[in-house]
Parts: C-alpha cells; structure tokens; sequence
C-alpha cells in the first residue's frame, strides 16, 4: 500500500532537488526578511496601537476600530495630509515635466547629431552620482548667504532677497528642481527604443514624402510608446517614493511644506519622540498601494494593442 | 521655394537641436562645477570664480575629517553586499533559468513582488530586525540589508542571461562527470560574466549611493558611509564649509571617473536595469 508514495518521496529527495532547493534557499530566506516579514509586519501593525508607550507590545485596536490609524491620518493628521498631496504632486510633475523633456530630448539624440554620445553621456551623470550628494549640492545653491538663487535673483529684482528655503512654496519647487530634470537613465533606455526601429520603415516613409518632424510624431513617438511607459513608471516611483532630496534640502520644512510620504514614515516612526510605529506603517501601506495602482494606471495608459 | 522653405526648416530644426543639448549640458553640469570652483574659495558660495585658490577644505578633509576613513567604510560595505547578492541571487537564477522544478512561477512571482515594496515602507520593521539583533549601528547590519534591498533587478538580469546561454553547455560538463554545482561554478559562471558585471555594476552603484538606510542605522562616525557623512553636514560640521564643499566633491568624483572610462559597460548596465519597469 504505501510503496507507490514512498516511491514518490524518493522521486522529490533526489539530488536534483537537493541541488535545486540548495541554491534556492539563499535567496530566499533573503527576500524572506527583507521584503516578506516586514511587508507582513507592516500590515498588521498598521491595525494597531503601537508607540513609544507599549516600544515592545503593539496591541490590536480590535475589530471596531481596526482602521483608527487610516481615519486618524486623513481626517487629523494635518502632516500626512501635506505628504500625501506633496508626493502626488510630485507624481504629477515628474509626467509632466520630466516625461516630455526626456522624450525630447531622446528624439534630438536619436538623430545622431555632433556630440549627441557625449550628451547623453552627460545626462546621466546626476542619475549615477550619490541623491545625498546632489541634496547637499541644492542646500548650498539655495542658501542666501552662499548659494546663487538668491544672487541670481537679485540681478533681476534688485533687492528681492529670496530665501528659497524659508518660503513654503518656493521650498517645494526648490526641492522639485532638485531631481525633476534628471532624466538621463531613461533618456538612455528611450534612445536603445528608438535605435532599435527597423530603418527600412524610415524609408518607406521618406520615399512616401514624410520629412524629419513628421517621422517623429508619426513613427518614432509611436513605436517608443512601451518604453515610454517603462520609464514614466520609473520617473513616477521615484516622484512618489521621494526622500534624499527632503531629508537633505528642506527636512521637511519650512512649516512642514515639504513632506513626502517617505519623509512622513520616517518622521513619524523614528525622527521624533513618540516613535508612532503603528501611524507610520499605516502610511506606508498606503504608499504601497498607491504605487501599485499608478503602475497599473500608467500601464494601462501606454498599453498598445490594437483596440486603443 | 519649397527648398528654401525646407532649408529654413532644416536649420530651424538642427538649432533647436543643439539648443536642447546645450541646455541638457548645462543643466547637469552646473551643480558640480559650481561646487568644484566653491571648493577651492576662501569663502564658498556665490557666482564669481575664485579670487584665490586655496586647499584648505582638501586639506581638512583628508586631515581632520579622516575622508578615507569614510571612502573604506563605503567600499567595504558596497563590496561585500554586492558580491553577496550577485552570488546569491545568481544561484537562485540559474536555478529558476535552467531547472524544472514545481513552484518555478512562484519564485519569479516572489522576487517580482519586491519591484512594488519601496524600502522605505517597510522600513521601520527592518531597523527593529537589526536593531533587535543588536546589529544597529554595524557595518554587518547594513551589508545584510543592502544585499537584499536589489534582489529583484539582479534576478531578472541574470535570468534573462542565463536563459540565452546554449543549454548543450552545461550537458557537456555533465557527460564529463561535472555534478551540478561544480557545472555551475566552472562552466557557466565563466560564460555569463557580462551578465553578472552587469548585475554587479547596478548592484554597486545603487549600494554605493544608498543613504536611507545608512543615514539611521549608522551613528557613529568611524562606522558611516559617504552619504551619510554628507547627510550630517546639514547640521553637524555645517560651519566648515570648505570641508563640506570639498567632501562632495571627494564623494562624487570616483563615481564620474569610473563612468568615464567605462562609459560603454554603464550604459549597457543601466539599459538592462530597466526590467523594474
């Protein structure tokens, strides 16, 4: 009776499997505790009471008030509320700002004009070098006593004095301007796009009278739209998920202007007193999800099949 | 008059050509070369050049900051994370590439899952993990995060390299009694290098950058990294300005260099990254 399933255990235990799930295991056990257990811990945690008062012991708010902490952050915590509408902004300025300077600049590129190597090389400069270190670069602009923001400025407004850093909204853009034009990794990816397009269709329509504008928004825009897609999910993340830059340029200030969701974690969970853990993972969830529908969302946008 | 018309267009179109690469240029550069000119001031800052040259923030940083204390403290945690992921990693895709085994489509869909977890999220636990195994404020706690913080894009590029390496390979080695471990090691690891320089190139870059994480678990100053010493010139040492200027400049120049002379190797590295998307 038992001999055809002993043989089955004797078919998963043999070398092959153990070699199989010996180079497995590593990887992982990895994902394991990096990623799974805490996206776990988050969740959970996320329906609980848990700061500095109880450091060891989050306790569940119960089934009746299991979403106090959502309800909390967006009916009165006034700083998630700043983050969530900073971060989507950001989201929002990265499509519209970054998307179409990188696309342009990409089609400029793609025709292989004098040094366009040399450019592209360029552009990817900020994109390689540490987020820290270009932080530190716009403190320093931005600042009025040795920055030259405020210099400029004063050329052409004599006396304007701007302070970027302590006006709420010059703050945001200041930070904004910190990442937004960088677009060169995905300059890079949109040009690999644009080169691998078969030249025979350029000709095709060169001889049917097509001229250089007409083959970039009738053939070349078109057949990048994938990589498009790919790279504004890219530049849309990095909007969303926004953190060196804050922690470096503003800290969130002036007045708390200059939140992002990934500051407000932080801020709520370890840079400050209460150490409100169970807020913090609550907004992180809430992070999650939203980069989750922006995928699908930019997607599904930048989808090409035939029905669209 | 049609030709003319199409000439005026030509020009009209190779102007703002060269206008976008000027701007493109400029726009990328300026933030360096200004805090490479401020580096050498009396007192950094502002439009003009320097009226004197001087080296005190180079000076100060190699003297009393101990910059190289800082530049062996990144390369030791860059390196050996990297190298731990790349070779973890790589087992695990050879592995999900080459074998038949159940529950193939869950390990691809495990590792596919961390593309949608920022790091920042889920944060908060993972300084407890570290913090609780009392590795917070150690080189080893951050090398254990970092080697797991990039699984998914050095998965998908190692995968997709090793599916494109001729199966016949491997049978060969097996025929001449290479078990599979010893198959994977001598034959294919040699095979898929540009795949794995690839991997490991992303890998380094992105550890080498890193500041989150290294910024609240690495307190004190003879365990930091590059980012995070930068991180503390916004408060601590931020009345040595010439030493600040200096050490973003220390920081950021092997980068440039290194980007320089393998220009190519970065460029193909970072088109392969793309599967994040």
């Amino acid at each position: 009776m038992t001999s055809p399933k002993k043989n089955s255990l004797k078919k998963i235990f043999t070398r092959k499997n153990g070699f199989v799930l010996a180079f497995l295991l590593p990887a992982i056990i990895l994902w394991a505790i990096i990623y799974a257990y805490p996206l776990i811990q988050i969740f959970f945690t996320s329906f609980s009471k848990w700061n500095y008062k109880n450091f060891l012991n989050p306790e569940f708010l119960g089934w009746e008030n299991m979403f106090d902490n959502y309800i909390k952050l967006f009916t009165v915590d006034r700083n998630f509320q700043v983050a969530l509408v900073n971060s989507l902004k950001w989201v929002v300025l990265t499509m519209c700002i970054q998307m179409p300077f990188t696309v342009i600049v990409a089609l400029v590129l793609s025709k292989k004009p004098r040094g366009w190597k040399l450019t592209r090389n360029v552009f990817i400069i900020p994109n390689i070098i540490s987020t820290a270190a270009i932080g530190l670069i716009f403190l320093n602009l931005y600042s009025p006593s040795r920055g030259i923001v405020t210099e400029i400025c004063n050329m052409i407004w004599p006396g304007s004095d701007v302070s970027v850093l302590a006006n709420p909204t010059y703050a945001f853009w200041g930070v904004t301007f910190s990442f937004i034009l960088f677009g060169g990794s995905s300059c890079l990816l949109l040009l690999t796009q644009i080169f691998s397009i078969d030249p025979a269709i350029y000709e095709a329509a060169r001889v049917d009278g097509a001229n250089e504008r007409q083959l970039d928004l009738k053939i070349r825009l078109p057949l990048m739209r994938p990589m498009i897609g790919t790279v504004s999910v890219m530049a849309a993340n990095y909007g969303l998920l926004l953190y060196n830059e804050i922690a470096l340029i503003s800290q969130g200030g002036p007045d708390n202007a200059t939140y992002s969701l990934s500051y407000y974690v932080y801020k709520t969970g370890l840079g400050s007193t209460k150490l409100n853990f169970a807020r913090a993972n609550a907004a992180g969830v809430i992070q999650i999800i939203l980069g989750i529908v922006l995928v699908g969302l930019i997607n599904k946008a930048f989808r090409t099949d035939e029905a669209d | 008059m049609q030709k003319s018309k199409s000439k005026l267009g030509d020009f009209l179109s190779s102007a703002f050509g060269k206008l976008i690469m000027f701007i493109v240029i400029f726009i990328s550069l300026y933030p360096i070369v200004w805090v490479f000119l401020s580096s050498f001031k009396e007192n950094p800052g502002g439009l003009s050049l320097p009226d004197k040259w001087v080296l005190d923030g180079y000076i100060t940083i190699f003297t009393k900051l101990n910059i190289l204390t800082y530049f062996k403290n990144s390369l030791v945690i860059t390196v050996c994370s990297t190298v731990i992921s790349v070779l973890i990693v790589s087992m695990a895709a050879y592995v999900s590439a080459r074998m038949e085994f159940k529950f193939k489509g869950l390990v691809t869909l495990m590792f596919s899952t961390t593309l949608f977890i920022p790091a920042i999220s889920i944060s908060l636990p993972i300084y407890q993990l570290i913090n609780s195994l009392g590795l917070k404020d150690s080189h080893i706690g951050v090398i254990f995060i970092y080697s797991g913080l990039g699984i998914a894009t050095t998965y998908f590029i190692l995968r997709s390299y090793f599916l494109s390496i001729p199966k016949e390979m491997e049978e060969a080695a097996r025929i001449d009694g290479c078990g599979y471990v010893g198959s994977f090691f001598r034959i294919i690891v040699p095979i898929a290098k540009p795949g794995i320089s690839t991997a490991a190139i992303m890998a380094f870059l992105n550890n080498w950058n890193e500041f989150y994480f290294a910024s609240i678990l690495l307190k004190s100053k003879d365990k930091m990294t590059l980012p995070a010493l930068l991180g503390q010139f916004t408060t601590a040492y931020s009345k040595n300005l010439n030493g600040m200027f200096s050490a973003i400049i220390v920081t950021v120049v092997p980068t440039i260099v290194i980007f320089c002379l393998l220009s190519e190797t970065f460029v193909k590295s970072l088109t392969a990254g793309a599967v994040k998307g």
